[in-house]
């Protein structure tokens, strides 16, 4: 079943991975969304038939991206990459749970390099730390980026 | 009559200011408004509309606030600056100046 207020958060969370608006950017924009659907339901479309036209007439996020570009500092590359990765986590409690992960992660890797570094296999550690453990901190992170959002679905 | 990309760019910042000018305002309203007036010729893009309005609020020519829509959602406003009401000022006076030059120009033809 069509879920308005779901389908209205991922559209929002899109352009803010996109754009790298702060916050209050996109609240702007999720409101001038609303107005959008609000303008197509008084033409008698359902929920879901104003969504996506007013979604179509707001243009792709990419293009908005654009447009948007002029305004943009500096830091966006790196705070777009920033939100793009966050942005899977739909949320705060999910993308608190992720961060606790990475974070456990961290602490494994510098204990271990803390640790080979007072024996003489040091050499071998940025191997390590290539081959195994940046591996398999990413599958075990897109593990659980998979499994709550199939919890989330459920 | 759909006026040209460029004049739609060059009139946006005075016909925003003039129309913060009658009241506060928000995006979408403001979008409403400007086809309203144009009879269906002008047609804004969010897209377009929004980095022009944050870039008043830089430049301090307006002030944004939040406050509640109607319907109960969070909604951003604009106020009109006293800033932006002397550059609303200039803006007219450069309109009327291209108005009166076009006029000279046709009494010449």
């Amino acid at each position: 079943m069509f879920d308005l207020k779901r389908e209205v958060a991922a559209w929002s969370a899109s352009v803010l991975a996109e754009r790298c608006e702060p916050g209050p950017g996109v609240a702007e924009l999720t409101d001038h969304l609303y107005c959008e659907i609000d303008r197509a339901r008084e033409t008698g479309l359902s929920e879901e038939e104003a969504f996506r036209a007013a979604t179509a007439r707001l243009g792709t996020t990419s293009v908005l991206a654009a447009e948007h570009a002029k305004n943009r500092s500096l830091l966006s590359p790196v705070c777009r990459v920033a939100a793009k990765f966050g942005s899977s986590a739909a949320s705060p409690a999910q993308r608190r749970f992720l961060t606790t992960h990475a974070l456990l992660w961290a602490a494994l890797m510098i204990a271990s390099a803390l640790m080979l570094a007072v024996t003489p296999a040091r050499d071998i550690y940025g191997l390590l730390l290539t081959v195994v453990f940046l591996p398999l901190w990413w599958a075990s992170d897109q593990l659980l980026r998979k499994a709550l959002r199939h919890r989330q679905v459920q | 009559m759909t006026p040209s990309k460029d004049l739609v760019a060059a009139s946006a910042v005075p016909l925003i200011l003039s129309i913060l000018r009658q009241g506060d305002s928000y995006g979408y309203a403001i979008i409403q408004r400007v086809r309203e007036l144009s009879g269906g010729d002008m047609e804004w893009a969010e897209g377009m509309l929004y980095p022009i309005l944050h870039r008043l609020e830089k430049r301090r020519l307006v002030k944004a606030y939040w406050g509640v829509a109607e319907n109960g959602r969070k909604r951003k406003y604009y106020r009109l600056d006293r800033a932006g009401l002397a550059e609303l000022e200039t803006q007219r006076q450069h309109w009327d100046k291209l108005r009166g030059m076009m006029q000279l120009l046709e009494g010449e033809a």
